[in-house]
């Protein structure tokens, strides 16, 4: 049917819409950024990290630290500078598989507007891209990471910003997340930051002589040691960060915004002075909160409920028990008032409301107009908090009852 | 070959094609001109257009009873001969020509942001034309069965991207309710109906739907299927991305798709769902081509309409390219199209039904036949 | 030169298009009388020069077309033996043809002894029914008196005589050599100029065995034969239906090969049939040899890559599409047998759906449609993910693939097309290779040098799997023909992912939907039930309803009875009615 010649057109035809492959691109031709950092470099420059991963040793299983290697170059901007790295990577540098994004404190400090924008409009990164903070520079987090039981930098990112599950440290703050709080009405965001110090003018209940810790729940008081950690939040105000939330804090904003997964806990015991019971709470149902308007101040009602698993008792004060166990529990919803009451006045202090109560205002008013004027963000620093908490202990796991520690003493006596 | 005695259309065809050619704009930029217009009340917009189209349809449906299995343009022909007849195909093709090359420019400029930074738009255009032309030549049955088979596959993925993204709903931010105010919903807001103006493709395909209850039943249908679809998008578009933040997506239901995030198994399959947008929009712009040279034949009384349909391609294809950037091709949709869209689409209907009721009630009293 | 103008010029100005006249399936009234404006025939693709359709006993009359004037058709057989003896010997060239036999005898008939040949070709005949059924009556038994008026010595020998089932007197030479060509005999008698011709075919040819391409586990385990007559008796053996019409066409002006077309009277469309039995006479050709040679001569489009009928080796498929309302070709010659018209989903049904339980089917069923989806589109779609979309992958196996690639030279595309073209060797000379070592050689070829090509670095072990996932899916397609038009097509999307990605793919759906979709076989449009949808949409295209769900007959067909079975087909679970013989209805 059709003919030889015909045939020859259309070849010569198709041919011509073949060359059209403009974007096709060899997937080993380029250069897979794994994170970002971004310090202020001299004389108003941005000084860009970059951490890129080595498919090959990936693929064969390599030397950890062999699977990334990080550079650093000065550029009046991120996409300039990306420029100056493809000059001299052989690859073009891809930012399609960007796990993270480092900003250090002092650019933080100055006001991220710029580089949200240059970041949003640039179609290749993900709006899941994890954001930290630094708290000296980004370059140093880059180079001190040692992902030690990852042969995937990228792995090791994705999994540590989902730490705070099983922490209770950090947050998990993505790019598409910070963008829509610093632009939003009524909640401001935070950042998680790394490596923090110590904050050591809360109570007592600092000692680390529990059982079961994590590594570093407590840091010590000298200089973290620069491991990487993500411990503590930046706050900001609009793209500037304020201020800071240490360990404990970050835990009972967690709690208070109801992304708490879980975290350990210890309270003083009690019904034995000086001695410590170790906890570990987790949240199952969200807190519920109302917001009433006094004399045109806000007052946030918050109702938390928790529950509580027993884990660790120094003294011999067996918890078993129904009475004493209630006794517990009103010790431990006293202590987490206390500190999440603690928390918010910080937050008060720093002017942010890093929770979104102002979310559930927006039902009393009709119009977009209305709630603008209304001005939340700056409202909040006159509001009142009331806590109400909840602490329900459940059985300490395995062991029902436990034998009261001093049992051999006991015999010991009854023997002699 | 003349096409048209032969057609004929099932009710499912003629009710997948309206609904994907007035649905083809979730795709483009209407979750985002809803929330400009009415904030966070861009949906409550959206059911009050639909409302008043509801009505407006009744309507028109009373005034075709008279005219049962006729198009405008016959219609036309009944009231003011040739020269009327001239001129409503002329303002029809002007409608498709405009819908489609604008249609065709944004999506191009989509395209290119997506997937295909370095690609010129003329190849991605290009692209499309060869899907359209093709469209066009084997016929509007074929398309119309196409749709028939893709739609509900369209539609799914639609869903599949809504209901992914469960972990950033956030209903609060569906508050305050009015939004803008009743007065920017209601009475700015109305020129809006706009987005229904495809339905003027179901007043020119009447003489393949047998039956003046098929076109009950099909108008019915279409209109309620495609409020609750714009709807439920425009519900969770507002509630994922929150108000101010909304305005600034470039094409929403892509930012929404960014999103998914099931950890290690859907990661970024938003390039999946291009697959989906393609497909909805070429069906989309192949139904607009076709009727776009359908009605030139008709206003015409031409006896192919198979020689048109290269130039036609062509002229589309300069004019997709006019505009100088997205931002004016927005701006020409937007601002000046909507604002006529549904004067033609709705108020033409209306004139020229009404004209020919009465002029036909005049000729049956003047002839002295009784009803 | 000068062509390449012309083409130019045909392809950008436009032509007034020829009226090509579309076949369409006419809705059935009740009465036998059909509209005619579907029969306006005007030039047709094939010659128009017909054939003479030949009548046999048992079948029903069909209109006949004049046959041209050919003076050896029309040539009469003479009342003088010798005459037809020389004719006879002329036309076979006798001494030159060593297979075909001449027998001289004579006929003793009342009180004459009349002298008679016969002839035959050896090999084709059944020579103990020519010895007991028709010479020894003619030789024998002629001198027994039996009681009888007729005095025409012809309509004597015909009706008392010969004690043979098939049996016909003729005045043409073309009848007798026509049936001696197929395995019969001729009797020539001096004095007569009417011949008889005795059908004994008794060639030797395959018995009945189990179909080789169409496996199943369940349902009967025969296939057709290549003998006309055995194979509508294996269709006829399921369907004891006096309504089962079988008629007969020739084609072939020298092969002269026997058609047979099947259809249920009172079920299948008219105009259906009619336009099966116009396309049959309407096709001059000299030879034709197989099935699938009539396939091509039959179908509407050619250039379309899906087949355009079914052809099955099972009689109980060609039953149950007999049932259905549709017509089946039968030829000689072949053991494959056409059924028109065919849909899309249609070619999805393996023989064995309607034999196996309901859950298992769709499951089955939804393999299959998988099957397809990945035979055709997963080489293109993964050349596009890794062209144009490599955000999508996950980063672990992004780093795994990349590693892979960095060794190897040739960029994504070349490789694919590189291991398809191997693969497409591969099985290309996996069906010519004999016996024992068939097998062996598949495993060789598969596994040593698809892992030889990784280890040399010449493709990415990925892409071995690509193509090897791909080429097995294309094997869980059912109809052969439909596999090969995937494996051509995928072909197709391999270029256009390379070319523009996603959106490539995604044109290359919406044509070949198109396409497809404005496909026809004999009238009735290839996505029915989904294409135009019609009121019976679902209940067997891509999943299988109930076997006692299934009422009706598909709407697309326009048969003349629809329903197939009452609404409850299972009377027995009304536990009233089940004394004595509720046996359906």
């Amino acid at each position: 049917m059709i003919k030889r010649v015909e045939l020859v057109l259309i070849i010569l035809i198709l041919c011509g819409l073949i060359t059209g492959c403009y974007d096709r691109k060899e997937l080993d031709d380029m250069a897979y950024v794994v994170g970002i950092g971004l310090d202020k470099g001299e004389a108003n420059f941005l000084r860009i990290t970059l951490q890129v991963a080595v498919p090959m040793q990936i693929a064969e299983g390599g030397d950890p630290e062999d699977t990334y290697f990080i550079e650093t170059i000065e550029a009046p901007n991120l996409y300039e500078g990306l420029n100056i790295f493809n000059a001299f990577l052989s690859k073009q540098v891809n930012l399609s598989h960007v796990k993270v994004i480092v900003f250090s404190k002092a650019l933080a400090k100055e006001g991220l507007q710029v580089y949200m924008n240059e970041i949003m409009e640039g179609r290749e990164f993900r709006p899941s891209v994890h954001m930290v903070v630094a708290r000296d520079s980004a370059e140093e987090y880059l180079k001190e990471i040692q992902p030690m039981l990852d042969t995937n930098p990228a792995k090791y990112h994705e999994l540590i910003h989902k730490s705070y599950l099983y922490t209770g440290f950090s947050a998990d703050t993505r790019l598409h997340n910070f963008y829509i709080e610093t632009n939003s009405e009524y909640i401001e965001a935070v950042v998680p930051l790394s490596g923090v110090k110590q904050n050591n003018n809360n109570n007592d209940s600092e000692e680390p002589t529990s059982e079961e810790n994590l590594e570093a729940e407590e840091p010590s008081e000298e200089e973290a040691e620069v491991d990487g950690e993500l411990i503590g939040l930046a706050v900001f105000k609009g793209t500037k960060m304020v201020g800071e939330l240490n360990g404990e804090e970050t835990t009972y904003h967690l709690i208070t915004k109801g992304d708490l997964g879980h975290s350990y806990l210890s309270i003083p015991d009690p019904l034995a002075k000086d001695k410590l019971i170790l906890l570990k709470i987790s949240q199952d149902r969200k807190p519920e909160y109302q917001l009433l308007l006094y004399n045109n101040k806000p007052v946030v009602n918050i109702n938390v409920i928790l529950e509580a698993h027993l884990f660790a008792v120094e003294s011999n004060v067996p918890y078993d028990n129904i009475k004493n166990l209630e006794v517990l529990e009103k010790e431990a919803e006293d202590y987490v008032k206390r500190e999440i009451l603690k928390y918010l006045h910080h937050t008060r202090e720093m002017e942010v409301d890093i929770n979104g109560f102002g979310g559930m205002l927006k039902k009393n008013f009709t119009t977009w107009m209305e709630w603008e004027k209304f001005n939340w963000l700056e409202k909040y620093k006159e509001s009142d908090f009331d806590v109400d908490v909840t602490v329900k202990v459940k059985s300490s796991g395995a062991i029902i009852q436990s034998i009261p520690g001093n049992y051999r003493e006991e015999r010991k006596e009854e023997q002699l | 070959m003349i096409m048209e005695s032969r057609l004929s259309f099932g009710r499912w065809e003629a009710i997948t094609l309206l609904l994907n050619t007035i649905c083809v704009q979730i795709f483009i930029d209407f979750p985002r001109v809803m929330a400009e217009e009415g904030a966070t009340a861009g949906w409550l917009l959206v059911l009050y257009n639909s409302a008043i189209v509801f009505f407006i349809f009744s309507f028109i449906l009373k005034l075709f009873l008279k005219f049962e299995g006729k198009d405008l343009l016959d219609i036309s022909e009944e009231i003011g001969g040739n020269v009327l007849r001239v001129i409503v195909g002329f303002f029809i093709i002007i409608y498709f020509a405009f819908i489609l090359s604008m249609v065709l420019r944004e999506f191009g400029e989509g395209m290119q942001v997506i997937a295909f930074p370095e690609s010129p738009l003329n190849f991605i255009i290009m692209l499309f034309l060869v899907g359209i032309i093709a469209g066009a030549y084997f016929g509007l049955e074929s398309i119309a069965r196409f749709h028939v088979l893709a739609v509900p596959i369209i539609i799914i993925g639609l869903l599949i991207i809504l209901l992914s993204v469960t972990q950033y709903y956030n209903f609060s931010n569906l508050f305050p309710v009015m939004g803008t105010g009743s007065y920017n919903i209601f009475i700015n807001g109305f020129h809006r109906i706009s987005t229904f103006s495809a339905l003027i493709i179901l007043f020119i395909i009447t003489p393949f739907l047998k039956t003046h209850k098929d076109l009950k039943a099909v108008g019915f249908t279409t209109i309620g299927m495609a409020a609750v679809l714009l709807t439920v998008t425009t519900i969770i578009y507002l509630v994922v991305i929150p108000y101010p933040v909304a305005v600034e997506s470039f094409i929403p239901i892509y930012q929404v798709a960014r999103l998914i995030d099931i950890p290690r198994i859907f990661e970024r399959i938003e390039s999946v769902f291009i697959v989906i947008w393609t497909g909805s929009i070429l069906l989309y712009l192949s139904v607009a081509f076709y009727f776009l040279v359908y009605t030139f034949q008709k206003t015409f009384k031409l006896t192919y309409y198979r020689p048109l349909i290269i130039p036609f391609a062509i002229l589309v294809f300069n004019f997709s390219l006019l505009p100088d950037n997205y931002l004016s091709t927005v701006h020409l949709e937007a601002k000046y199209f909507s604002n006529f869209a549904w004067i033609l689409a709705f108020g033409m209907t209306i004139i020229l039904l009404g004209v020919g009721n009465i002029m036909k009630n005049k000729r049956q009293k003047g002839t002295g036949e009784s009803d | 030169m000068g062509n390449y103008l012309d083409v130019i010029k045909n392809l950008i100005l436009f032509k007034e298009p020829e009226r090509k006249e579309t076949f369409t399936l006419q809705e059935t009234s009740f009465d036998e009388n059909q509209k005619e404006n579907e029969k306006t025939v005007e030039s047709n693709k094939r010659p128009t020069k017909e054939l003479e359709v030949q009548r046999k006993h048992n079948d029903l009359k069909v209109s006949t077309d004049e046959e041209k004037n050919m003076k050896k058709d029309k040539l009469k057989i003479s009342k003088k033996l010798s005459e037809n003896l020389a004719y006879i010997k002329k036309i076979y060239r006798i001494p030159t043809n060593a297979d075909v036999v001449i027998r001289k005898f004579k006929v003793v008939v009342k009180d004459m002894s009349v002298n008679a040949f016969m002839i035959f070709i050896d090999g084709m005949t059944n020579t103990k029914v020519i010895d007991d059924n028709i010479l020894q009556p003619l030789m024998l038994l002629s001198n027994l008196d039996i009681k009888t008026d007729d005095l025409d010595i012809a309509k004597y020998i015909e009706s008392h005589l010969i004690t043979h089932n098939q049996i016909k007197a003729t005045k043409k030479f073309v009848d007798v050599i026509d049936e001696v060509n197929f395995g019969g005999c001729g009797v020539f008698v001096d004095g007569l100029d009417v011949a008889f011709a005795a059908d004994v075919k008794g060639w030797l040819g395959r018995s009945v065995g189990p179909p080789n391409t169409e496996i199943t586990i369940r349902g009967p385990q025969e296939g057709f034969v290549e003998a006309l007559r055995p194979n509508t008796g294996l269709v006829r053996k399921i369907l004891k239906d006096e309504d089962l019409i079988v008629e007969s066409a020739s084609i072939g002006k020298k092969s002269k090969t026997p058609v047979s077309i099947l259809y249920i009277k009172d079920i299948a469309n008219d105009s259906l049939v009619e336009e099966v039995r116009r396309r049959l006479n309407n096709i001059h050709v000299d030879n034709i040899l197989d099935s699938g040679e009539l396939e091509q001569l039959i179908e509407d489009v050619t250039i379309l890559p899906i087949p355009q009928t079914i052809a099955t080796e099972r009689p109980d498929r060609v039953a149950s599409m007999l049932t259905e309302g549709k017509v089946a070709l039968i030829m000689h010659g072949s053991p494959f047998a056409l059924i028109v018209p065919c849909t899309l989903p249609e070619l999805f049904h393996s023989p064995e759906d309607s034999y196996m339980r309901f859950p298992y089917v769709n499951l089955l069923r939804f393999m299959r449609v998988v099957g397809m989806i990945v035979a055709l589109l997963l080489p293109g779609t993964y050349i596009a993910i890794t062209s144009y979309h490599y955000e999508m992958i996950p980063t672990d196996l992004l780093m795994s693939i990349t590693a892979t690639r960095e060794i190897v030279p040739f960029p994504a595309v070349i490789e694919l097309l590189l291991m398809e073209f191997a693969f497409e060797l591969i099985r290309e000379a996996g069906i010519r290779i004999p016996g024992p070592i068939g097998p062996t050689l598949g495993i060789v070829a598969g596994l040593v040098l698809g892992q030889a090509a990784v280890a040399a670095n010449i493709v990415s072990p990925i892409m071995i799997i690509v193509v090897a996932i791909a080429g097995v899916g294309s094997f869980t397609i059912p109809n052969f023909s439909l596999a090969f038009a995937f494996r051509i097509l995928k072909f197709g999307y391999i270029l256009l992912g390379a070319m523009a990605g996603f959106l490539g793919i995604a044109i290359g759906l919406f044509l070949q939907g198109l396409w497809f979709l404005s496909a026809k076989s004999f009238g009735v449009s290839m996505f029915s039930p989904i294409g135009p949808v019609t009121s019976l949409a679902f209940y067997n295209d891509f999943t299988r309803v109930p076997i006692w769900k299934q009422e009706k007959r598909p709407d697309f067909l326009n048969t003349k009875e629809i329903t197939k079975q009452p609404k409850i087909s299972r009377k027995w679970l009304n536990k009233k009615s089940g004394d004595g013989d509720d046996n359906g209805e």
